[in-house]
């Protein structure tokens, strides 16, 4: 029989100790559907509020000077001044000076993939592990420890946070509205980087990093079309002056899911990013984007209480940061952000469903409403100010609020908060020419709980040679999300009010999960022979690990409901070796290899990573033209937090893609094959749920 | 009604004896925006060159709205500063020494021909000689020997002494033809294809205020240091910049004019003779790059010149 673990909320936090009926049922009632004239209306406010937004574009323009270029007569300004474009919020640290270990995945590397998301670059990282619960759900984690809503990872788009651990997983990656061919690169930060960001970067933080507007060619269109109905289309369009520069991009994308499953999906989106040079040295950055997704899930079994339906769900969001670059490279950024999300899904179960309504009256029933209005304000700034030539700070500080409203999973119809405030700060001291010392701390207060602050000592020594030695300490924490906190599920029969089930429920005391951690590491940057070799030797000590276990409800003692607690302790130790040989940009040969260790009392945490990886990346570009790239990974058996039975054994996938580019008038493009999971059919979530070959082709066209 | 028998006489004598001063110290014409900072540095350095040497020289300085010739007639020297005034001065077709100051290489060779001045038309023009450009690129980034050039629909004899410059000192040279600011991102593409030393050339149809931001961020995206020809490109977000502040061309200028009063005319086009060099430090940082300090490098290339290495 065919399990069907593959839909929505709960069962991401499902996690331990339950039965698989009950996971069957649980999954069942988070997700989205029905209410359409809602949605609707959801949508039409969204498409409002972004309209907003762009009205304030011709008032900024012209509040905007004019910058004094000649155009008549096209003499070169040698005296004249220009904006300051390259400032230090738009340079990246480099990595031999971070306080971790930092992979960087660029534009090359990315298109070279073939992937058409972003959660699959992440097998390119070494420590990864990627599955994909359905079609459109990816889970992704770093050194295990994850279940299937895992939560213990940020992802920003533009600093701007990802995570959304409200009724799914942590990173709803389906819900990122960024374009693949928008991303300049991607910095993977290994490791916990609460000092950075706070809770949210327990474990690691995927920064996704896009290409400043400037940078958009005037117009681009990207089909791609292939096997199990994959239809992506997408276009943008560039427009550039002196003092202003926009893009605007809209898409669409689709699939057929994973075979077996019923988890077909569509999604919409558009986005703008417009930037305004104000003066000389202050920049406005404006970001509004919105998605919109329909999503099947559910189970096409008969008598399921997870029926096969479709989700609806929307997200919309609104960005503007404003720089001000100061003398000597010093920069002040202000941000804010809001985002607005909502989900629908709701159905009715009746006897024909669960057979335990045959009990109760005719037309006893069960409302299952999964519906969910999330918001979100963020505000920071932000200081970079290099106080002597060898002294560099950054501080900031920021408020950000959270606001859920979701009467199924809280068991309250009114809105729930979670707000914190953070002060964060980065001493970057150069001792010697070769001793570098990064000193930081954050110190984060949120509604719930107390003040957490996690420090981190990093010593950065350049042996000479292009090879740099690291060591790095400190301690950070994890907040309990709203789910942890406040999920407080029922399901009653709604003629009689009778509670059939209550699956999870509040655990106000929980406190923050908190680590410890030490690492070594290496990195060799051999320019002459265009190779790098960074290893990584770490040791991540956890504690007061939130575990849901069952107990009894308050409710009805004699039903159970899961209850989060800080009960789990797991010590992961390993190494991760990435050794890249780059002769050209667009030819390498890359091994990446990661070996975890997880020391626990239980044994879920122990099999929640694979204990061996490693990946081959190649790419090779014998001229202009052609660029033949693949990717084969293997991941050492694993699971996602669940039974024994749920072990994944090793599982292998290769990707390959062959790609051409020509030109044709005044229009430069791209045509290529990709080959993704070419190899044998492996699992990557369920032992049973294998995704076998899929092929597509794209073409892009660039004016 | 005759004026009085006295009065011609004394006014006559006061012509005469302020004409003797200022004639045996002679007049400079410098024609300016006079409102414009670079100028006006450029005209104070001048002054202040010239104060030593001649004590009585008279320099006056015009606007270039001041659109009258009469205000030369008086002039042993007229001076221009930039390429404005240049089109202003040229415009009289004066017979007289002009020197065009403080203007591009292009904006000088597109002066009206003036066949009343042959032989009295100098210029100090802003483009630093390839051989200094390619000298630094040596000295400040031993480990790059790729440089990449765009070459504009008017790219000129300069822009080929650069590639020539590069070439003889063993750099591979990129270079691709740029039609329109359009073609601008493909073509840095193309040749930062590998990590190049992108050399900013004064062709602003190229570069100019508009493609800046195209410019640095796309040659950043490819760890590609950038080698600018103002102070304002390195404040931008170029790694290097080869420059002559208005000052040092100023001193220029009042030692051309000196030779010219003094009857040893120069050659009539001077490339900066003083420069200076400006580092990014946080480019280089972000970049990997190691940089010697701006002020050692500068003066590294002032030595190497003066050696006549």
């Amino acid at each position: 029989m065919r399990r069907a673990y593959h839909s929505g909320v709960v069962i991401g936090f499902s996690s331990i100790g339950e039965n698989e009926k009950w996971q069957e049922f649980s999954l069942v009632i988070l997700c989205p559907s029905g209410h359409h004239d809602e949605s609707h209306n959801i949508r039409i406010m969204k498409v409002r509020s972004l309209l907003r937004a762009m009205l304030v574009v011709p008032l900024i323009i012209r509040m905007m000077p004019a910058q004094a270029i000649d155009r008549e007569t096209f003499e070169p300004n040698f005296l004249g001044e220009l904006p300051v474009i390259l400032s230090a919020s738009r340079l990246s640290q480099p990595t031999r000076d971070a306080p971790g270990a930092v992979t960087v995945i660029d534009s090359d590397m990315i298109r070279a993939s073939g992937a058409r998301s972003i959660p699959e670059l992440l097998l390119l990282v070494p420590g990864f592990q990627v599955g994909a619960i359905n079609g459109h759900q990816p889970v992704t984690t770093y050194h295990g420890l994850a279940d299937n809503a895992p939560r213990r990872m940020l992802v920003r788009v533009d600093g701007r946070s990802a995570y959304t651990p409200y009724v799914t997983s942590g990173i709803e990656w389906q819900k990122l509205s960024v374009d693949i061919d928008d991303i300049d690169r991607i910095e993977v930060f290994r490791g916990t980087n609460t000092v950075a960001y706070g809770s949210q970067a327990f474990m690691g933080t995927v920064n996704i990093i896009t290409r400043t507007a400037a940078e958009t060619p005037r117009m681009r269109l990207r089909i791609d079309q292939g096997e199990n109905g994959i239809r992506d289309r997408n276009a943008s369009l560039g427009y550039a002056t002196d003092v202003l520069a926009i893009r605007l991009n809209a898409g669409e994308a689709q699939d057929r899911g994973l075979p077996g499953l019923a988890d077909s999906y569509r999604r919409q989106k558009a986005e703008l990013r417009a930037e305004f040079q104000l003066t000389l040295n202050q920049r406005l950055e404006l970001q509004a984007g919105t998605i919109r997704l329909r999503e099947q899930i559910g189970n096409t079994e008969p008598a399921t209480t997870d029926p096969v339906r479709t989700q609806r769900s929307t997200l919309s969001f609104g960005q503007m940061r404003w720089s001000w670059q100061q003398a000597d490279g010093d920069e002040l950024n202000i941000s804010y952000s809001h985002q607005e999300e909502s989900a629908r899904d709701a159905y009715t179960l009746t006897a024909a469903d669960v057979p335990l309504l045959k009990l109760f009256p005719p037309l006893a029933h069960v409302d299952i409403i999964y519906d969910n209005d999330i918001t979100r304000d963020d505000i920071e700034l932000e200081h970079t100010v290099n106080l002597k030539h060898d002294i560099r700070t950054l501080w900031g500080m920021g408020y950000r609020e959270d606001k859920v409203v979701s009467p199924g999973i809280f068991a309250r119809s009114d809105a729930l908060s979670y707000r914190s405030t953070r002060l964060f700060g980065n001493l970057e001291w150069r001792i010697t020419p070769d001793i570098l010392a990064n000193l930081g701390a954050m110190a984060e207060r949120s509604s719930a709980d107390d003040i957490q602050i996690s420090p981190r000592v990093g010593i950065n020594y350049r042996l000479g040679g292009g090879q740099t030695l690291r060591v790095a300490a400190g301690k950070a924490y994890r907040n309990p999300v709203l789910f942890e906190r406040y999920a407080d599920m029922r399901f009653s029969e709604a003629v009689t009010n009778t509670l059939l089930r209550h699956t999870f429920q509040p655990a106000p005391d929980i406190e923050a999960e908190r680590m410890r951690f030490r690492e070594l590491g290496y990195l060799g940057e051999f320019n002459a022979i265009r190779t790098s070799v960074d290893l990584r030797l770490f040791e991540e000590r956890t504690d007061d690990l939130i575990q849901f276990r069952s107990t009894d409800s308050p409710l009805n003692t004699a039903l159970e409901a899961s209850k989060a607690k800080n009960l789990g302790r797991a010590t992961v130790r390993g190494a991760e070796l990435a050794v890249l040989w780059r002769p050209a940009a667009r030819t390498w040969l890359g091994i990446n290899y990661s070996r975890l260790d997880i020391d626990s009392d239980s044994d879920r945490y122990v099999r929640s990573a694979p204990r061996a990886s490693w990946s081959v990346l190649a790419a090779w570009s014998p001229t202009p033209r052609w660029t033949l790239s693949a990717n084969h990974h293997r991941t050492g058996s694993m699971s996602w937090y669940r039974s024994e039975s749920d072990q994944l054994p090793a599982s292998y996938r290769t990707d390959v893609r062959l790609a051409y580019r020509f030109q044709l008038g005044p229009t430069r493009n791209e045509f290529a094959i990709t080959v993704s999971n070419a190899g044998p059919h492996d699992a990557d979530y369920l032992p049973d749920q294998k995704s076998g070959p899929v092929s597509h082709a794209s073409l892009r066209v660039e004016f | 009604m005759r004026p009085s028998g006295i009065l011609p006489w004394l006014f006559a004598i006061a012509l005469i004896v302020g004409c003797g001063q200022t004639c045996a110290g002679g007049q400079i014409t410098v024609v300016m925006r006079t409102a414009d900072d670079t100028h006006r540095e450029a005209l104070a350095a001048i002054r202040d060159a010239l104060k030593t040497p001649q004590p009585a020289l008279q320099i006056n300085e015009v606007d270039i709205s001041a659109n009258g010739k009469a205000d030369f007639a008086e002039a042993d020297v007229v001076v221009s500063l930039g390429a404005h005034a240049a089109q202003v001065v040229a415009g009289h077709q004066l017979s007289l020494p002009v020197i065009y100051s403080l203007l591009s290489d292009r904006a000088w060779h597109s002066l009206p021909a003036n066949p009343n001045g042959r032989g009295h038309t100098f210029s100090i023009v802003l483009d630093q000689p390839a051989a200094r450009q390619v000298a630094l690129l040596e000295l400040a980034l031993p480990d790059w020997r790729r440089v990449a050039l765009l070459a504009g629909p008017e790219t000129g004899p300069t822009q080929r002494q650069l590639t020539n410059a590069a070439r003889a000192a063993q750099f591979e040279v990129r270079e691709t033809a740029v039609n329109s600011e359009h073609e601008i991102f493909p073509a840095l593409q193309k040749v930062l294809r590998e990590p190049a030393v992108l050399i900013v050339t004064p062709d602003a149809r190229i570069f100019n205020g508009y493609t800046v931001q195209n410019v640095l961020l796309t040659a950043y995206r490819h760890r590609s240091p950038v080698l600018g020809f103002s102070a304002a490109y390195v404040r931008a977000g170029a790694l290097l910049g080869l420059y002559s502040t208005p000052a040092q061309i100023g001193r220029q200028t009042a030692d051309m004019i000196l030779r010219v009063l003094d009857g040893h005319p120069p050659p009539p086009t001077q490339a900066p003779q003083a420069f200076e060099v400006a580092v990014n430090t946080n480019v280089a940082r972000s970049l990997g790059i190691p940089l010697e300090s701006a002020q050692a490098l500068t003066e590294a290339l002032i030595r190497q010149e003066s050696t006549g290495r």
